[in-house]
């Protein structure tokens, strides 16, 4: 079917549904309505039926003895609401069958039967006397939560008489009793039920108490909603105030160690994400879970943009039970978001800040050495390269060649390019009197000039001091929510602003705007939406933390005229990766900018077609609309120079899916059966642009305001693309429960994707779940310890297709510059190539993942301990890998495709333990996650290596069968050579790269073939943790609380690529203090960290070998908070609901065996199959923080 | 909200989104082309142009010089250049200059050059479906293709030598062996591409970047002669004659300008003389050619430019590929202005040189006799640079301890032609780089003279070479230029060999004299030293020698031995050899000694 047409039905379809515009729905509705009015009669109706339509129009509710009315039928005339008064229309209906009514507070009618006349109220001096009239008596009550807020909806149930009522806004109910006896019993959703006596006389003041073991906890699971208790599934429910609790302005972050199953791996660049994981890697291409927000799927960046005190509730669907209904994307879990909504009730305000401040500390710098240092260094590998002094080479361009290192008074005089340093100009100072005239003038400060005589002077840079400041971090959130019979809203606005430790020209501000709504048309019919907006600005963003480490001590910051000065001084270092200046790079970079608007909210009908089935139709949208501004400048100061001209690019980017749900909900329980189901249909289109143009030649690159693509002069180039991608699915869910004790769903999706070929573009994901509630059984019922105990286990298969190319079915063919050729032999001309670029593959199929999952959920020792472990064994197969083409074949991109398989196995385990409540009260949560990731086979082909992690010695980091995806790959160190005897009899035996030589590293021949070469190369560590565990603590004294929060990863290597440049002799950086003092002595023998000092070694370098690997372990204390409330009296008093005040310190204690400044962020680096080497990263900062908090 | 209307909109959006399922689902790529777009008149054009972009090598450091035109790689390991830079960037290229080289490399030459076959084979593969050419024009373009695929080809062969024969877009998991286990020999495959190139091509072409008949001609001479020297090919020397004979008597550019030597050696050097009679076949580079990138100039020289920006590349570089001082005393001349054939035997002194010295250090340069190619060829302290000025030595120098006193010269072009002949900013230049010029084909006939006719015609023809820059009346001229007008920059002397001179007094003298002066000609242009020195099997003798004499200058080549790298080629590499696996099993075998 051709787009158009298809529209056109669209348009038809929801045109006809409109009741005036087509003939056949208008007859349909016309025979149904016809049909009730025959049969309304004005005697026929029932009172209650009436009773009902006036609770809706005029906004009360009624309450009565239904066995008193149960039968009654009126006379009553619809069409008299729309002008009479509630109180008239009242007495007409009641007069006639022997009733009267009583209103409370306007808004609760009591309607009970008529009293000899003497008792009807309204007679000023007559006070009904209750006690002795046996029948109608109203017990008045208003109930609370625990903070005496009211609560609206409270069921309460007389037990001898079956009467009932619930609480209206304020909290208040009347419900009407015979006589004033018996057992009220009190129950509402969330919390205790109590059982309260009927008091002989007076009102009622309940306060109701949460039901901390929340058992009774509604929480939104694939398209529907569930009771805690009910889920069978493997689902982690994160507390919205554990991820409050962490200052961080995305909340992936805020995530880390707060969900069982889920790791976290992030750098400490604001706003930055970082790399979230649930139960381990299971695909190549990207294991990044999915995310449902407000039942809308959302991009990275829509997650990016959320801000964590919107969020209401949050579950990560973690088996294939729970996660498979939403089948093709749901492989690597499903995290689901649900925002907040108004509460019915007076409307509440609140608002919360917090600000502090984020800082490095001094200990946590890394330890390079000073200038001295640096030079003494090289002394001694000179010395251990057999140089004197004296010798040609005997030397340093800074250093001098004396017997010691001499630090010059200025390294660099550039003299119209030729670049001297600081030795020559040391010597022109101290020689004849032409050479001292010659120093003299060059080092004049009226010959300066920064393009083209530079002057620098000598330093002794501690580049970490120069490089990490104290950068504030702030927010401020407004809320304001409520609701009534209407409906409900819910706004947020929020601003959060966090400054870089590595930059104090990088700063990161997002603006939040919530506005959630919903309409109650009616009692079956609910309309709303959710919506956000964002914008958030990261100015710029370009950091060189790396280079902290590796600039040379001897360089300044600035050169004493103002300019940045840099690596250009001879033997300074060389190149820009690991040496350039930090901080005035930064400053350089000071305009970049860049900055992203999304919209991320759906608009949805609810309506409850008939009792137990309702439909729902939700039309969402992520939308992101970013932009990007990148100022290329001149340099001067460096080894590798940017030349003239300079440049400006500026790029755009749009990103765009709807999705339209629409699902059907049935449930109904007959006796002790509970059924439910669930079908659904969903369309998902995703599509995107960008455009980008560059620009040369800006006249004026010092001033924000020229910096437009149309300011430049020079050459202009543009580029372009578009994207786009679709899915359509269908899916539905069976629930059966027997005496809520056994339990059993399935689901089954099929999905149609556009990223495959014709032939494979569906797949079906089923899934099935049992759940058992043994603490239900009469077995079990003596066992008072165990309050409830639910074993469960599931099985089930989900896709992904995270990181398949939308194109990867098709040949495509691009014309292409790059491939151009100047083929008429003009030098200032060229012909566009036309060229494959990249081959597709229509037989490539979803990736799946099957899961089999065993746990329990228990709650023992009077609910004051809960306990969720989960196992589970989750196996990918036809595992999406992109092709590797032959090396005799094109180096074209090649497509996806199916070959490969990979397990994870691992457990999952939550422990939380709690007080009852009292004046101190406590809670500890312990959360625990392990997995075991395999790879099984890739490519078909045992040999078959997907290489990542590069490095200047080649990858470091391979995926291969037989071990955990992204594992390290190198040689092993077999100690030293600690005689001349022990490397002349290693030499005779073996052959090596490293030659064998006193205080060389001896290096492990793996497969014994006495040769050391590529094969003995072998797989020397993994950046998976062993397990990662937290501990969150929060303590409770009258207003007094206290939180603590630690978290443990422990086991895991990372790849310390700085090693590669500050321990050995590569480029002329700066270099470790374990160089210096470490490295291979007869004395230090096998206790030496680095081989033998020798300005000649290049080879222990040349090679991956297990020295660069550090233990990725470390325990950090997260948070340590402590807060304040004032007493509910004084709060009061100035007009407030609650005032808490709080100080924070966060991330204060590290407890780490890694030389890294941050050994966090192992996992975020590089992709799933390239981690763990680890370079250039803003490491996580320490953080102060003061906040408050007020409810109004 | 009436509950029927409330149906029938449910229905409808449930039915709306089931109806167009087919059409939602299908998203064909955007601003991409298929191959109906190829199979055009215009669309083979331009894929053959695909073919042609390949001719200008990676810009990957993992394989730097090694398929580049300029082939500063073989440069390196036939002793005209050291590696340079600093020790431990690029370590890989420590192993191959000290013939260490191993199995475990990142595959990358290996890689660019069977990509650039498979560009060509998709241009032969889809030609016979563009229905819209003539028989004649459909010729032309297989004959290019199969010109540029003999071409990538032969660069294959040289260096790994033991290579499948890959004419498939499809399969590539090609055997390197027979069904018996032994080698394939691709040469007569590599020999038909230029054979079908020579028999189709035409005499000139409109785009001078294109190769004409005599190109192909003069190529397919090189593909005998490699095949012949390597005992392949029986007569392979008398029919290359033959060949060669042919291209001098008839063969003209791409312009139809008949070939000579340019009259001064320098201008196969010059950006503004390109294409001139002495190209038979050039890599064309061009630069602010639209792109607005550096991807058509000249990538290997951006390599070899140092770090100041008063010198030649304007600092832009990180200075590998250096000249080395064994390569600058094969110039050294007696007073007939004849090079000292046996090198240090009757002339033990070196070219002097500023090695250890720093600009600021007083030098006088050499004052004994020179051939006057030398200073067209490398910059050394005290001669004028083009239009740079007098070469200052160790300030124009990267690293000059792994380095040594001297940089490149041939990549070169002049101070004022900056940001025109390159981009702004970049060392990348338009310099075209030959991959055979006339030059070249003399000497190959000078070879074959001597190999299978006549000594004194190989001599006539070493003349010819040398009379360019000696006995032409103004060839002073042509030599370096004192800045200040005083006359030739050094003491430059150019000879020919006189009838009977010992150097043609029997084959080997006179294939040593021709070998020789190749270098002198052909050195630190296209990687021919190290291949001829193979060809001629005096690769053992010479380049021990010349590690013999360079490593006390250059730690970095101390104590390496050149013991004919097993069989005289690079092993494939290992991650190659693992990425051919069918059924488990590789379809390539590893070189033998490897």
């Amino acid at each position: 079917m051709q787009r158009t047409t298809c529209v056109f039905w669209l348009a038809v379809l929801i045109a006809s549904a409109m009741p005036s515009n087509d003939s056949k729905a208008q007859s349909l509705a016309a025979i149904t309505n016809g049909r009730q009015r025959v049969a309304a009669k004005p005697d026929s109706q029932a009172l209650i039926g009436v009773l009902n339509k006036l609770e809706a129009k005029f906004n009360v509710s009624f309450n009565y003895d239904n066995d008193l009315l149960e039968h009654v039928k009126v006379a009553f005339d619809d069409s008299k609401m729309q002008s009479t008064p509630l109180n008239q229309l009242l007495e007409e209906l009641l007069e006639s069958a022997g009733l009267r009514f009583e209103r409370t507070n306007g808004q609760h009618v009591i309607i009970m039967k008529k009293q000899p006349a003497k008792d009807v109220p309204g007679n000023a001096n007559a006070k009904p006397v209750e006690k002795k009239i046996s029948a109608q008596q109203p017990v008045r009550g208003r109930i609370t939560d625990e903070d005496g807020e009211p609560l609206e909806g409270v069921s309460i149930l007389h037990k001898q008489s079956g009467a009932a009522a619930k609480t209206a806004a304020d909290g208040s109910f009347v419900l009407v009793l015979a006589e004033r006896s018996g057992l009220l019993s009190v129950s509402f959703l969330g919390y205790v039920s109590q059982e309260v006596a009927v008091p002989a006389s007076g009102d009622l003041s309940i306060r109701m108490v949460p039901d901390v073991t929340a058992l009774t906890e509604v929480v939104v699971t694939g398209y529907v909603k569930e009771q805690k208790k009910d889920i069978i599934g493997s689902v982690s429910i994160v507390k919205t105030e554990n991820l409050l609790a962490i200052p961080s302005g995305n909340l992936k972050t805020q995530l880390q160690g707060n969900a069982a199953g889920v790791t976290v791996s992030s750098s400490g660049a604001p706003g930055s994400g970082g790399k979230v994981r649930i139960r381990g890697f299971g695909s190549f291409g990207g294991s990044d879970p999915l995310y449902i927000i407000d039942g809308v799927p959302a991009s990275q960046s829509g997650v990016d943009n959320l801000n964590a005190n919107d969020i209401e509730s949050m579950q990560v669907l973690k088996d294939a039970a729970s996660a498979a209904i939403y089948g093709a994307r749901a492989a690597n879990g499903v995290i689901i978001i649900t925002t907040k909504n108004g509460k019915p009730g007076k409307a509440k305000l609140s608002f919360n800040s917090y600000y502090g401040v984020n800082f490095i500390s001094k200990s946590d710098f890394p330890e390079v050495l000073d200038a001295q240092e640096n030079g003494e260094l090289y002394w001694k590998s000179m010395i251990g390269a057999g140089r004197q002094v004296g010798d040609p080479d005997w030397g340093h361009p800074q250093y001098g060649n004396g017997a010691n290192p001499v630090i010059p008074e200025y390294v660099l005089v550039v003299n119209n390019g030729a670049r001297i340093g600081g030795a020559e100009l040391e010597a022109l100072k101290q020689g004849n009197p032409s050479q001292q005239a010659l120093f003299a003038s060059l080092v004049n400060p009226e010959n300066y000039d920064f393009a083209t005589h530079q002057i620098v002077r000598a330093a002794n840079t501690n580049w970490a001091d120069e490089v990490f400041n104290p950068a504030a971090i702030q927010t401020y959130q407004l809320g304001l929510s409520g609701g009534g019979e209407a409906g409900s809203y819910a706004i947020g606005l929020n601003y959060f602003n966090e400054g870089n430790t590595a930059s104090k020209y990088n700063t990161f501000d997002r603006y939040t705007l919530r506005a959630n709504t919903q309409f109650n048309l009616g009692k079956r019919v609910r309309v709303g939406e959710n919506l956000q907006l964002a914008y958030r600005r990261n100015d710029a963003s370009s950091i060189w933390a790396s280079t902290v480490m590796t600039m040379h001590p001897l360089v300044p910051v600035w050169d004493d005229f103002g300019n940045p000065a840099g690596n250009a001084a001879p033997s300074t270092g060389g190149e820009p990766e690991f040496s350039t200046n930090p901080v005035t790079q930064a400053w350089r970079n000071r305009f970049d900018t860049s900055n992203r608007i999304g919209v991320l909210g759906n608009v949805y009908a609810e309506a409850e077609l008939m009792k137990g089935l309702t439909v729902y139709s939700s039309f969402g949208v992520d939308y992101a609309n970013s932009r990007n501004l990148d100022l290329n400048q001149v340099t001067y100061e460096h080894a590798q120079n940017t030349n003239p001209p300079n440049s400006l690019q500026e790029s755009r980017n749009n990103e765009n899916t709807w999705t339209w749900t629409n699902t059907a909900n049935f449930s109904r329980t007959w006796d002790k059966h509970v059924f439910k189901a669930l079908v659904g249909s969903e369309a998902i289109n995703t599509y995107g642009n960008s455009l980008s143009a560059t620009r040369l030649n800006l006249p004026i690159d010092d001033d924000k305001d020229f910096l437009v693509i149309s300011a430049g002069t020079g050459a202009q180039t543009n580029s372009g693309s578009f994207s786009r991608s679709s899915l359509y699915s269908l899916f539905g869910r069976l629930d059966y429960t027997f005496d809520d004790k056994y339990f059993i769903n399935g689901t089954l999706r099929r999905d149609q994707s556009s990223k495959f070929g014709r032939n494979y573009r569906t797949g079906y994901f089923p899934s099935a779940a049992v759940g058992w509630r043994v603490s239900s059984e009469p077995f079990m019922a003596d066992i008072g310890w165990l309050d409830d105990l639910k074993l469960r286990g599931s099985w089930g298969v989900i896709g992904n297709q995270n990181g398949l190319d939308n194109n990867n079915q098709y040949d495509v063919y691009v014309t292409s510059d790059p491939n151009s050729y100047g083929i008429s032999g003009d030098n200032g001309n060229r012909v566009v190539a036309m060229v494959p670029s990249r081959i597709g593959n229509p037989n490539t199929r979803w990736e799946k993942s099957a899961t089999v999952n065993l746990g329990f959920d228990a709650t023992v020792l009077n609910s004051s301990l809960d306990i969720n472990f989960d196992w589970y064994v989750r196996r990918t197969t036809d595992l999406l890998a992109v092709n590797q083409a032959p090396f005799t074949g094109p180096s074209i991109t090649q497509p996806s495709i199916n070959v490969g398989e990979l397990t994870n196995r691992g457990v999952d385990l939550g422990l939380t333990k709690r007080s009852k409540p009292g004046v101190f009260q406590y809670s500890a949560s312990l959360i625990f996650s392990t997995y075991r990731n395999e790879v099984v086979r890739i490519l078909d082909n045992p040999l078959a290596t997907l290489a990542g992690g590069s490095t200047r010695m080649g990858n470091a980091v391979l995926t291969q069968a037989g071990y955990p995806i992204s594992s390290f790959y190198g040689y092993q160190i077999d100690g030293f050579f600690n005689s001349a005897a022990e490397a002349e009899a290693y030499a005779a035996e073996y052959s090596t790269w490293l030659t064998p030589e006193v205080g060389r590293w001896r290096i492990k021949d793996i497969n014994g073939d006495k040769r050391v070469d590529g094969n003995d190369r072998t797989m020397i560590g993994s950046p998976h943790p062993d397990f990662q565990t937290s501990l969150n603590l929060s303590l409770a004294y009258k207003n007094f609380d206290f939180n603590c929060f630690l978290f443990w990863n422990q086991g895991g290597s990372v790849f310390n690529y700085t090693r590669y440049v500050i321990d050995f002799h590569t480029f002329t950086t700066n270099r470790s203090k374990r160089m210096l003092y470490e490295s291979w002595t007869p004395e230090l023998g096998n206790k030496a960290k680095l081989p033998k000092l020798d300005l000649n070694d290049s080879y222990s370098s040349s090679n991956i070998t297990d020295y660069f690997l550090e233990d990725a372990s470390y325990l950090r204390m997260k948070t340590v908070q402590l807060g304040y409330t004032l007493p509910k009296a004084w709060s009061d008093r100035i007009g407030m609901e609650r005032f808490r005040i709080y100080v924070q310190g966060q991330n204060l204690l590290t407890l780490s065996k890694s030389t890294l400044m941050d050994p966090g962020y192992v996992q975020a680096s590089g992709g799933d199959t390239s981690m763990g080497v680890v370079n250039n990263y803003v490491p996580t900062p320490k953080q102060f923080i003061f906040g408050l908090s007020v409810n109004l | 909200m009436k509950r029927t209307t409330l149906y029938a909109i449910i229905g409808a959006f449930a039915f709306g989104s089931m109806g167009c399922q087919d059409d939602f689902l299908s998203q064909k790529p955007v601003g991409a082309y298929s191959i109906a777009n190829v199979a055009t008149r215009a669309g083979i054009q331009q894929a053959l142009i695909g073919a042609y972009s390949q001719l200008n090598g990676t810009r990957d450091w993992a394989a730097y010089g090694m398929n580049t035109p300029g082939m500063a790689m073989a440069e390196m390991m036939g002793g005209n250049a050291h590696k340079g830079s600093t020790l431990t960037d690029q370590a890989w290229m420590n192993f191959m200059v000290r013939y260490e080289v191993n199995t475990n490399s990142a595959g990358t030459n290996f890689r660019y050059l069977y990509n650039a076959v498979f560009l060509c084979n998709t241009v032969l593969t889809v030609l016979p479906q563009v229905t819209e050419l003539s028989t004649e024009e459909a010729a032309k373009i297989e004959a290019e293709a199969r010109f540029l695929r003999g071409h990538y080809y032969f660069l294959l062969k040289r260096w790994y030598k033991h290579i499948p024969w890959i004419e498939s877009t499809t399969e590539f998991r090609v055997p390197n062996t027979d069904e018996s286990g032994n080698y394939v020999n691709i040469w007569p495959q590599i020999q038909a591409d230029f054979e079908f190139a020579r028999k189709n091509l035409p005499q000139t072409q409109s785009d001078l970047g294109r190769p004409n008949k005599w190109a192909a001609e003069a190529y397919y001479a090189k593909v005998l002669i490699y095949r012949a020297s390597e005992g392949d090919l029986p007569n392979g020397f008398n029919e290359a004659l033959q060949v060669l004979d042919d291209v001098m008597a008839n063969g003209v550019t791409s312009k139809g300008e008949k070939y000579q030597l340019e009259e001064n050696f320098h201008y196969n050097f010059d950006v503004t003389r390109e294409n001139g009679p002495e190209s038979v076949f050039a890599v064309q580079h061009s630069a602010n050619d639209g792109t607005n990138s550096i991807d058509n100039g000249n990538q290997e020289i951006r390599g070899a430019s140092g770090k100041n920006p008063q010198s030649p590349g304007w600092g832009r570089g990180s200075g590998f590929y250096t000249p080395s001082q064994w390569f600058v005393d094969h110039f050294r001349v007696d007073g007939g202005g004849l090079p000292y054939l046996d090198m240090y035997e009757t002339n033990p002194n070196s070219v002097k040189n500023d090695d250890g010295l720093r600009s600021s250090d007083p030098f006088e340069p050499e004052t004994a006799p020179l051939d006057p190619r030398l200073d067209w060829s490398v910059g050394r302290r005290g001669i004028p640079f083009l239009d740079f000025g007098i070469n200052p030595g160790a300030d124009w120098v990267y690293t000059p301890i792994e380095s040594g006193p001297y940089i490149q010269k041939k990549g070169h072009i002049r101070n004022d032609q900056d940001g025109i002949y390159v981009m702004p900013g970049q060392a990348y230049n338009a310099l075209n780089v030959n991959i055979i010029r006339y030059a070249d084909v003399i000497l190959y006939a000078a070879e074959m003279e001597a190999r299978v006719g006549s000594l004194e015609k190989a001599r006539e023809y070493v003349n010819k070479i040398r009379s360019r820059m000696a006995q032409n009346p103004e060839s002073p001229d042509h030599w370096v230029q004192n800045i200040d007008g005083t006359g030739p920059a050094a003491n430059y002397r150019i000879g020919l060999y006189p009838a009977g001179h010992p150097a043609f007094a029997n084959q080997d003298a006179a294939l040593r004299t021709i070998l020789f002066e190749r270098n002198l000609e052909l050195g630190l242009e296209g990687g021919h030293r190290f291949f001829d020195l193979i060809r001629f099997g005096l690769d053992e003798e010479l380049l021990n020698e010349y590690i013999q004499h360079e490593s006390p200058k250059r730690s970095i080549i101390e104590g390496a031995v050149y013991s004919r790298m097993p069989d005289m080629i690079l092993p494939i590499p290992q991650t190659v050899i693992d990425n051919s696996m069918v059924d488990g099993v590789p379809t390539l075998k590893q070189n033998p000694g490897y």
